[in-house]
């Protein structure tokens, strides 16, 4: 009996020692790496953002849905799309012939990376003509990253103007 | 073998309360971005500042998006928006619909959360109303095991 006794208690030690390693310690762990402003830009979350807006604006089609998580949430212009086909095979190319002609000019970029996780948040002008309308507006854009096994992915974007 | 089914037995009691616990956890952070997001309905609705300065973290850098603006930092938003609304809407009515709350990072301590939402209001200077739906993102960070938001963007167009 005092064998069983001791046994249990050296199954429930190591199950609660377990427990604290596991889910315990990452909480007590505030392993914050946030950089701000420009140096956001200069990281790999940063790079991808700047590169997908590139593939955009020149109509790589691929490229641009390569960066993005196949899962992406995507907010514009009063209606969602709900995955990165969704938005490649529909309103990715009404974007990208939105702003093939129109000149764009970035008032503000920041991004902000703490660990696996990224956002980014941005401001621009876009002017010219499109359609034989003029345009002259400001965009603002809201973008989560996430970082997984191909490298950073966007999770969501919010575009509003 | 008396052994071995103890031994079982105590590990699956074992699992169960860490999956127990875990789903209590990321409960209970759930529970707390809801909360946070009714109560900036709140104060948006009553000109109520508190909500703001109690959740939102104010840092060099934060950026709140609405309506085709940003406001530059918390007293940015809570001076120019939030508090002289309530003497120039007669009324405001906001409400977030299916809200959804995605925890990030190794630690969880990032959340994104995402809605519909419906505004109402009307001007007092000239009577005019407006209906509008749209969407908004919410983005926190869990900072000493507080959930706070550093993050927003509303953007929403009139009723159809």
């Amino acid at each position: 009996m005092k064998r069983i006794i001791i046994h249990i208690f050296m199954v429930v030690f190591a199950a609660i020692f377990s427990f604290n390693a596991a889910y315990a310690q990452p909480n007590s762990e505030k392993s914050v790496d946030m950089h701000f402003e420009s140096e956001g830009l200069k990281t790999d979350a940063g790079k991808v953002v700047i590169e997908f807006h590139q593939a955009i604006q020149q109509g790589q089609k691929d490229k641009a849905r390569g960066f993005l998580d196949d899962n992406v949430i995507i907010y514009e212009g009063g209606r969602v799309e709900r995955s990165a086909d969704d938005y490649a095979n529909h309103h990715m190319y009404a974007d990208m012939e939105y702003l093939a002609d129109l000149d764009i000019e970035i008032l503000e970029h920041s991004v902000r990376v703490l660990g696996s996780t990224a956002y980014s948040m941005s401001r621009t002008r876009l002017t010219g003509q499109y359609k034989g309308k003029a345009v002259n507006s400001e965009g603002m854009e809201s973008m989560v990253l996430l970082k997984k096994e191909g490298g950073w992915k966007i999770s969501h974007i919010h575009w509003s103007h | 073998m008396y052994k071995f089914i103890t031994a079982i037995l105590v590990l699956i009691m074992s699992f169960s309360s860490i999956a127990h616990d875990e789903k209590d956890h990321s409960n209970k952070d759930r529970e707390a971005i809801i909360d946070i997001i009714s109560s900036i309905k709140y104060g948006w609705e009553n000109g109520d500042s508190l909500p703001f300065r109690r959740s939102f973290l104010d840092f060099d850098g934060a950026r709140y998006i609405e309506g085709g603006g940003q406001n530059r930092g918390l007293d940015s938003l809570v001076n120019h928006h939030v508090v002289p609304e309530k003497d120039a809407l007669a009324y405001l009515k906001l409400d977030f619909s299916e809200v959804e709350i995605h925890f990030e990072g190794e630690d969880k301590s990032f959340a994104w959360a995402i809605a519909d939402t419906s505004v109402k209001g009307k001007v007092n200077k000239n009577g005019r109303t407006f209906d509008k739906t749209g969407f908004q993102t919410f983005l926190f960070r869990k900072i000493d095991d507080m959930w706070k938001v550093v993050h927003t963007h509303s953007s929403s167009r009139n009723k159809k």
